[in-house]
């Protein structure tokens, strides 16, 4: 399993840059498909029975718990980088192979956020960067590991979220990370 | 004897002939201040003026408070003196007056305005604008311009402010959650663009006078505006979770992409009209890269050194920051080296220490940036043909600026 997963891994860097079209969305646009989804919004009649209702409630428990058991899990996780570095060490795969397990164990539509984090040193548009880059090779390497990569979306706040505000070299190897984030 | 005597008288001439061009050439010319009222703090921003300029000196003598700035100007009182500066400031209006004391003509009579006494930082560089402009010197109309910055305040928190160069005056812009990489929008400074992270990173284009804010994109991953000119903007985003630099217009909503590369580039600044200068880690450390967007060849722009991780140009001069250590356990020094890129001529500006985001001014002549410290940062201003060079100091650490 690790071969393979190391396997994975590798083969990121010869995937990092196979880009696919723009998807940005301009504010104009953004406006006019809220037009549209407004314009076509139409009262919905539905009867529903009380069983439906405790069915449906109780379905949204279950989820609302494996989603919170997922989150605790997932923050427990964090993968940590060299200085100046965004390729995945040896020392961290079994993490990313742990991250890769709790996604696909779980059930239902969710979206897992990878965060980039980064060290205090260099300049912050260049650690922005660097922060998306290391979301973006473990994000390659759970999608190599068969996460569904329609449940992964990265960011990166630079050196804007320290988990350690000390000026040691502790520090600055705690905050060189990637967090796990379940989003809502 | 005779002969010895004269010899003598001949070297003294020669030398007293020196020592009179020295004095004129590099003498900067002083100006007396007199004044009905004005307030120490202005006085303080006055004084700080000249010292960044560094063209002209402002004295403000011993007795210094007149009863009437338009009073007659003898100039017999102002021996050792070039200029005379008369001010009055009443209800918010600075009324100026600057004597030519050789030449015995009036140089400037002007008001200024203030919408309030806080702006009053404003009105002092407007004014020493003026002065320095009617001395002749080389402009320096990058002391008027506004700055705004970003600040960390907490994990995840960042506000932006708005300020004048000595960072005398502050004005909260924008406060809760992370607001980062302000950049003006307009020339008039009215307009300012930033990165607002939230489920994802969202451009705004926020009106400083109005409060309003338009949604301009927004992209997975990363969206930060490097440099704007015009209707266009030079951005880093990541379309497809790709840092990459793009061009983008506001007007027409088109959006391209300037570099494909699998690693890092950022920074992207427009240069010479085709081109854009960046940084790159193509060769596996941030560098300094250019490329002409006629012909789309990108070629490393600096030869000297590695690890450059911003970048400024100014015609055939570019400033970078770079790190001159490379410790993954101890700190790191960042420095600024001015190099033209065509003589490879490289100048230090820095010795030791964090120095991040030079920018040129507008004239080339100025570039301000960020030292940052273990706690807080100062911006720097460097006055280039001056060789000096200025800070003024914030208690947070500053992320970013523009002015």
């Amino acid at each position: 399993m690790k071969k393979r997963l190391m396997m994975a891994v590798g083969i990121v860097g010869f995937l990092v840059g196979c880009g696919s079209q723009p998807s940005l969305q301009s504010s104009q646009e953004q406006n006019n498909s809220a037009q549209q989804a407004v314009s076509q919004a139409q009262p919905v009649e539905t009867d529903l029975t009380d069983n439906t209702v405790v069915n449906v409630a109780k379905d949204s428990v279950t989820q609302q718990n494996i989603n919170q058991k997922l989150a605790s899990a997932l923050s427990q996780n964090v993968v940590h980088f060299d200085f100046d570095k965004y390729n995945i060490k040896q020392s961290q795969l079994p993490i990313v192979q742990n991250v890769a397990n709790l996604i696909k164990d779980t059930k239902g539509n969710f979206t897992v956020r990878i965060e980039g984090n980064c060290d205090e040193w260099g300049s912050d548009e260049y650690n922005y960067a660097l922060g998306l880059k290391r979301a973006k090779t473990v994000k390659q390497a759970l999608i190599d590991l068969g996460v569904d990569a329609k449940k992964l979306a990265i960011i990166s706040y630079g050196e804007s979220n320290p988990v350690c505000t000390a000026h040691t070299k502790e520090c600055w190897a705690k905050n060189r990370r990637d967090n796990f984030t379940l989003l809502p | 004897m005779r002969l010895i005597l004269i010899f003598f008288s001949l070297i003294y001439l020669y030398a007293s002939d020196l020592e009179i061009v020295k004095y004129v050439s590099n003498q900067p010319p002083k100006i007396l201040v007199e004044y009905q009222n004005l307030p120490y703090a202005l006085q303080r921003i006055l004084r700080l003026d000249s010292k960044i300029i560094s063209h002209y000196v402002v004295d403000f003598g011993i007795e210094n408070h007149i009863s009437n700035i338009k009073s007659e100007v003898e100039t017999d009182n102002y021996k050792g003196y070039n200029y005379l500066l008369r001010l009055n400031w009443t209800n918010n209006q600075l009324q100026a007056i600057l004597y030519d004391l050789h030449k015995h003509v009036t140089l400037l009579y002007k008001l200024y305005n203030a919408s309030s006494y806080s702006v009053y930082p404003f009105v002092i560089h407007a004014l020493s604008y003026d002065i320095n402009n009617k001395l002749g010197f080389d402009d320096v109309g990058w002391i008027k311009q506004k700055i705004v910055y970003s600040i960390y305040t907490a994990p995840k928190e960042q506000d932006i402010f708005l300020a004048d160069v000595t960072l005398t005056y502050r004005k909260k812009l924008i406060s809760g959650g992370l607001n980062v990489f302000p950049k003006w929008a307009n020339p008039q400074q009215t307009e300012i663009y930033y990165t607002k992270l939230e489920t994802q990173p969202v451009l705004y284009r926020y009106n400083i006078y109005t409060g309003e804010r338009k949604r301009v994109l927004s992209s997975k991953g990363m969206l930060i505006v490097s440099d704007v000119n015009g209707d266009e903007l030079l951005l880093t985003l990541a379309v497809d979770d790709q840092p990459d630099i793009y061009r983008y217009n506001t007007i027409n909503h088109s959006l391209t992409r300037l570099t494909k590369f699998a690693g890092i580039d950022v920074n992207g600044q427009f240069y010479d009209n085709d081109k854009i200068v960046f940084i790159s880690d193509r060769l596996g450390y941030p560098n300094v890269y250019q490329k002409d967007l006629n012909t789309n060849k990108v070629s490393k722009l600096i030869h000297h050194g590695r690890n450059h991780i911003a970048v400024s140009a100014y015609h055939d001069n570019v400033v970078l920051s770079s790190r001159e250590t490379n410790y993954a356990f101890s700190p790191n020094t960042f420095n600024l080296l001015l190099i033209n890129k065509n003589t490879n001529f490289i100048k230090r500006l820095t010795y030791g220490g964090k120095n991040f985001l030079p920018t040129f001014s507008s004239d080339g002549g100025t570039i301000l940036f960020i030292k940052e410290q273990r706690f807080n940062s100062k911006l720097g201003i460097i006055r280039l043909k001056e060789n000096k060079i200025f800070y003024f100091k914030i208690s947070k650490k500053m992320q970013s600026f523009d002015f």
